[in-house]
């Protein structure tokens, strides 16, 4: 790793502290020499030049841009000119997709919404300052209910991208700390910890799931109020389920670092164990980290697709990309296909799921030093 | 290799019990019972069905009774000297609690046998096609096929396997009409079932094929063999699969498992009476014992299954001997 010449302690000032031991070790030359030469040497950090990296990679960097569009677009959901995706409009005749410039419905805005937290209910508001009554027509179509299909996916979307992004972010936190530490501990308790996610892995994630989730809904059942908000649970359930793979992958890394002589150095010049597992350690695992969290978060939006298709994930009349899916597979039946039910929101989750499995794979390859040499001729 | 099989066998059964005193706890852990629905029972009846599965006992003796050190039953700790086990280690596991008159062993004897066939089934395709798509995007690393071939392996891990399902009713039941839409009874009806639980496998076959054997197409050995003029088949499919299978031989040890346990959404839109129901269904209503009862069988099949790819590990790489695992 190149950026480890930066690594001598140094105290709050700046001035850099020399052990009597290692200026001793050095055979009189001149530490301060030699300092400056480390200087010098120092590259870009690693997070910039992996950065620099994935930018040359063309379907990474497409993956990234596409993401972050999608991203943009299911944030600023409620400020969009979008039907509601919860009005019904109950008519004899499905409405079709209809290309928009043929699209003549002139229905009107109404903002009947399910309970909105403050933020999005101030973002609600906004949408009908600006726009008033307009709204766009049925472009792909409506379900079933008469409910408009491109709201619901980019509502959906929204939902589905924020329950991934919560989850993984709990399990990376789970999965670092627990990794880490039992990497570093070492020994007994290392063992432990490590047979502890063994047993984990042995149960079946769906026992895991809804004993989880009916232990923290079962209150809130009895005394009818909301003790918990079963969002939050629904994240931590399966932020709590997916962490098992990223501390065995942390646990892996953080041992090669123990090892490795930059970590001796800085040990024997007398750094403290919390000072190596900041300075050293953390950086230096972040790359792995980022990876599995693009790969955490495709595997955690199919399981919310699971759970919502079996009617444990999120509840009507919220919507997200698992309901929507669960409502297309319905639509096909032997009677009448409802053929958009089932195409544009399995292309849209495809198509997320796709750039993120693209993005994890330019990562890993950003990240991988060695993935430098593999490709240099 | 006795000695592996010996450490093998002993861990499993540690694991096992372990996994089952987890579960256990979960189960009774979480609030409400198997009797607890939405008509409330009478307590009279209430307390006549909690004294016929024991649920009275206090929780330790249930555990007992579960596993089964020793024989707990009405007559007590010695009451019935014909068996010193019970329960689990007799291989007994209980009655279950919601399908009332059936125990768990008949359940699982029938509806497990289905699973098994169809996730061998999906297995078999999914190790075939997606090795295939595996060595031919690897050996044409970098041309228009690979990336093709690596975008349809993505999409298959994208797309939810009921959607997967959902498409192959549309086009091959309702639209060709060349498979039967639901059912059981004939070989045909497993095709598209197993076509739709074997789909991510086979695409994270493929993914983990190609990255192994790329890896493995520059390692120093594969070089000596190209240089000592083998043809470049041999050269893929003996020198670098063989080094280039390891990742993906890791990753099918656990993925087996929760195939051939079965899926209920696979399971609930062919209406196949397989296993993969009772894992969500028995958790659901807390049926105890089935619940504990799938439970097991899957940690015995993922140690096994670990186990089994721990052993071929040693048979693809000469370096990793039996005796060290």
């Amino acid at each position: 790793m190149a950026d480890d010449t930066r690594s001598a302690p140094r105290d709050a000032a700046g001035t850099r502290e020399t052990p009597r031991a290692f200026r001793d070790g050095l055979g009189g030359r001149d530490v301060d020499a030699l300092w400056i030469e480390a200087q010098r040497e120092r590259g870009a950090p690693v997070s910039q030049r992996a950065w620099q990296r994935l930018k040359r990679n063309r379907p990474a960097w497409f993956a990234w841009c596409f993401l972050c569009v999608v991203g943009i677009a299911s944030l600023l959901a409620p400020l969009l000119p979008l039907p509601s995706p919860k009005t019904m409009r109950l008519t004899d005749r499905r409405p079709v997709p209809v290309w928009p410039w043929l699209d003549k419905s002139k229905t009107e805005f109404q903002a009947d919404y399910w309970e909105l937290n403050p933020v999005d209910a101030a973002l609600v508001q906004v949408r009908t300052k600006l726009y008033g009554k307009f709204q766009t027509g049925p472009w792909l179509g409506t379900d079933a209910r008469g409910r408009d299909l491109l709201a619901r996916i980019v509502w959906g979307s929204r939902k589905s991208l924020f329950t991934a992004i919560a989850a993984a972010a709990i399990s990376l936190g789970i999965g670092v700390t627990w990794g880490a530490w039992a990497a570093l501990k070492g020994g007994r308790t290392d063992r432990w910890m490590m047979r502890f996610v063994d047993v984990l892995y042995s149960l079946p994630f769906v026992f895991l799931v809804i004993t989880a989730l009916a232990l923290v809904d079962a209150p809130r059942a009895n005394l009818g109020e909301e003790l918990v908000d079963r969002e939050l649970v629904f994240f931590v359930v399966l932020g709590a389920v997916f962490w098992l793979t990223m501390a065995r992958v942390i646990r892996g890394q953080v041992l090669a670092l123990k090892s490795s002589d930059f970590v001796l150095a800085s040990r024997a010049m007398g750094a403290s164990t919390g000072w190596i597992l900041r300075r050293h350690v953390l950086p230096n695992v972040f790359g792995t980290a980022i990876v599995y969290l693009t790969l955490t978060l495709p595997s955690v939006m199919l399981a919310e697709a699971f759970l919502s298709y079996l009617g444990l994930g999120v509840q009507a009349p919220e919507v997200s990309f698992g309901l929507l899916l669960a409502d297309g597979v319905d639509a096909i039946n032997a009677i009448h296909v409802e053929w958009w039910l089932f195409a544009f929101p399995a292309t849209a989750m495809a198509s997320v799921l796709l750039a993120l499995f693209v993005l994890g794979d330019g990562l890993r390859d950003a990240f991988d030093v060695r993935a430098k040499e593999r490709t240099a001729p | 290799m006795i000695g592996f099989l010996r450490r093998r066998a002993v861990g499993l059964v540690l694991t096992v019990w372990i996994v089952v005193t987890c579960a256990f706890a979960m189960m009774r852990i979480v609030p409400g019972g198997p009797f607890s629905e939405e008509r409330k029972l009478p307590a009279a009846v209430l307390a006549n069905v909690e004294a016929r599965y024991h649920l009275d006992w206090p929780l330790w003796r249930q555990y007992l009774q579960y596993v089964g050190p020793l024989n707990l039953d009405e007559h007590g700790l010695f009451g019935d000297r014909e068996r010193v086990f019970g329960g689990v280690l007799a291989g007994d596991l209980g009655p279950s609690f919601r399908y009332r008159d059936y125990t768990v062993n008949q359940i699982l004897a029938e509806s497990l046998p289905l699973s098994l066939a169809l996730g061998s089934l999906a297995l078999a395709w999914a190790v075939v096609l997606g090795g295939a798509i595996g060595v031919a995007a690897a050996a044409c690393r970098g041309t228009k096929l690979d990336l093709a071939l690596r975008l349809g392996a993505a999409l298959g891990i994208a797309l939810p396997n009921f959607v997967v399902a959902g498409l192959l009713v549309l086009v091959f039941a309702l639209t060709l009409g060349w498979s039967p839409i639901a059912g059981s009874t004939s070989f045909a009806h497993f095709v598209l079932p197993s076509l739709a639980l074997g789909a991510p496998v086979a695409a994270y076959v493929a993914r983990l094929v190609r990255s192994g054997l790329v890896e493995a197409l520059q390692a120093d050995w594969v070089r000596t063999a190209v240089a000592k003029g083998l043809p470049y088949r041999t050269v893929v499919l003996r020198h670098g699969l063989r080094a280039g299978l390891l990742p993906t031989v890791s990753y099918l040890g656990p993925a087996s498992a929760g195939v051939l346990t079965g899926s209920l959404v696979i399971e609930r839109i062919f209406a196949l009476p397989g296993a993969g129901s009772h894992f969500v269904a028995s958790a659901l209503s807390r049926d105890y014992t089935l619940a504990l009862g799938v439970t097991i069988v899957y940690s015995v099949l993922i140690y096994s299954l670990n186990s089994l790819v721990d052993f071929v590990y040693t048979r693809l790489d000469p370096r990793i001997a039996l005796e060290e695992l």
